[in-house]
């Protein structure tokens, strides 16, 4: 737990210290612009794609560039020679990408003076939406070593991520698409924002997403150990 | 303290081994080199000494525990320096040293002694993209010892450091043996290792061919000869004796008698010499 504690205290400073704070706030700083200039009666509507882009762009793109920042570093290599295991490492990036987009969507929500039908399940929502997206972000992150790289797969990995909002604006219509975690997503902060909803919709799309987190989580565990773990040690000149 | 019995390593998705039936064993407070070039299987088999890699056969003890059953608890007895410095270059050296002591439960080295003991003290407060290669290999090398630990694994600790730098790490690594660290010393440069080591093993192909102490292969694989350099009429010449009858050569007793002595050396082999004759590879 210590370990844990220690762990997410160091995350935190290093995204402060390689700027990623300074990027977000900016970031956030547009979105709550666009938001004041945006007629009442589609306030909300813009909100809900706005909210769920912050913890997608914080959990997917920030924890690329910090993986790769510390992989530049060689960092993490380090980190699995000393007491720290694989799960307190996931742990901790997850925890801090959390609490910076839980933070800053409240901070949207309230300066731009929207009334929340359910504070607790817009947090609920935001935790594990951001939990998610961060979970899938690190599956790409442990592969990839340059930016190039990364910028490519993940316009591949968004691609896939948007495919479900067809059903949304009624291109193509599949109950399919409700399997995947980007819908659930999508209802779970309309619901927590605009309050039309069905308890039983509610429940789907939490499992859903929760499922959808362990998968990921055992997907991550996996990847760390196939590309980050086996490679420890190994240097530019690639030592067996 | 570590005891490697036919140990064979493959890598997941790989045919052939890396780490063919390799053995040996490391006392207590004894500095071990793994000696072979690029790709001979120094890293592989380091990191399974240190828990990285697992689906290896074999036997592998540390400290009579099998290296299968160990818990994050085993981390916090060894220490272990990598070839590149691995440091956050945002951060001072003391920030890097402080994260690294905080994530151990038990009591760790005092800061500013490590960087004294490497020279940094008066870099401390200054971030390490700042540093030059040979200030990073040193704080790389000072964290190592951070937790105290009985083992330490050192991979070319010497590498990029002027000769200053590389005698005061060879002091260092010399101290903690005589303290009782045991250390683990990967590396291709026979020099450091002939300096260092109480026992070398060659390795080369995933194979160890010979384990034994630098100065009796230096003379097992030696000419048995010394060479004379001698000043006749104001130039320098040369000539061999045979070592073993040096006692009843009349013309080497007449030579030191006679001319100014400039050099005489014994002509052992180099550890290079001897690990091209054993594995008939270089080492680079």
């Amino acid at each position: 737990m210590r370990n844990l504690l220690n762990l997410v205290k160091n995350d935190i400073k290093f995204q402060y210290k390689n700027g990623f704070y300074y990027i977000y706030l900016f970031i956030a700083i547009i979105y709550i612009l666009i938001l004041c200039f945006i007629p009442t009666e589609y306030k909300k509507d813009i909100t809900i794609f706005i909210v769920l882009s912050d913890p997608v762009m914080l959990g997917f793109f920030f924890i690329g560039a910090i993986i790769l920042f510390e992989k530049g570093d060689k960092v993490i290599e380090q980190l699995f020679v000393t007491p720290i295991k694989i799960n307190q490492y996931i742990i901790s990036k997850v925890i801090s990408l959390i609490f910076l987009a839980t933070s800053v969507g409240m901070i949207i929500v309230i300066t731009s003076n929207i009334d929340l039908f359910s504070i607790i399940l817009f947090v609920i929502s935001l935790i594990m939406i951001s939990t998610f997206f961060t979970l899938l972000g690190i599956t790409l992150a442990v592969r990839i070593d340059t930016v190039n790289e990364f910028i490519l797969f993940s316009i591949i990995y968004y691609l896939l991520i948007m495919l479900p909002f067809l059903d949304v604006f009624n291109v193509v219509n599949s109950y399919l698409f409700y399997l995947l975690p980007t819908l659930p997503s999508y209802f779970l902060l309309s619901y927590s924002i605009k309050g039309t909803f069905n308890n039983l919709y509610i429940w789907y799309h939490i499992a859903n997403l929760l499922f959808w987190i362990v998968i990921t989580y055992i997907w991550v565990k996996n990847w760390f150990y196939k590309y980050i773990i086996l490679k420890i040690g190994d240097n530019n000149e690639k030592n067996i | 303290m570590i005891q490697v019995k036919n140990l064979y390593y493959t890598y997941p998705g790989n045919k052939d081994e890396t780490i063919k039936g390799i053995n040996f064993r490391i006392k207590k407070g004894e500095i071990f080199g793994l000696l072979g070039p690029n790709g001979a299987g120094k890293s592989t088999t380091q990191k399974i000494i240190i828990g990285i890699l697992k689906k290896y056969r074999g036997s592998v003890k540390v400290s009579e525990i099998d290296i299968k059953d160990i818990t994050s608890s085993f981390y916090e007895e060894i220490g272990v320096a990598f070839e590149t410095p691995n440091l956050f270059n945002k951060y001072t050296a003391e920030e890097n040293l402080l994260f690294f002591a905080s994530l151990y439960n038990k009591e760790t080295e005092d800061i500013n002694s490590l960087l004294n003991m490497v020279g940094l003290i008066k870099d401390k407060k200054t971030r390490v993209s700042e540093y030059s290669k040979g200030m990073k290999m040193r704080l790389n090398f000072c964290r190592a010892f951070i937790n105290n630990p009985s083992i330490v694994f050192l991979d070319e600790p010497t590498s990029g450091l002027d000769p200053v730098n590389a005698r005061k790490i060879k002091d260092i690594i010399q101290k903690k043996k005589e303290e009782g660290v045991t250390v683990f010393l990967s590396t291709h440069d026979m020099y450091v290792a002939d300096e260092l080591c109480d026992k070398v093993g060659f390795i080369e192909e995933g194979d160890i061919d010979l384990i034994e102490s630098p100065s009796k292969l230096k003379l097992d694989y030696g000419l048995k000869k010394v060479k004379i350099e001698y000043e006749k009429n104001k130039k320098v010449e040369f000539i061999e004796f045979d070592l073993n009858s040096l006692k009843n050569n009349e013309k080497f007793i007449n030579l030191i008698n006679q001319y100014k002595i400039v050099t005489m050396h014994t002509e052992e082999a180099t550890l290079e010499e001897v690990f091209i004759k054993v594995t008939g590879r270089n080492l680079y």
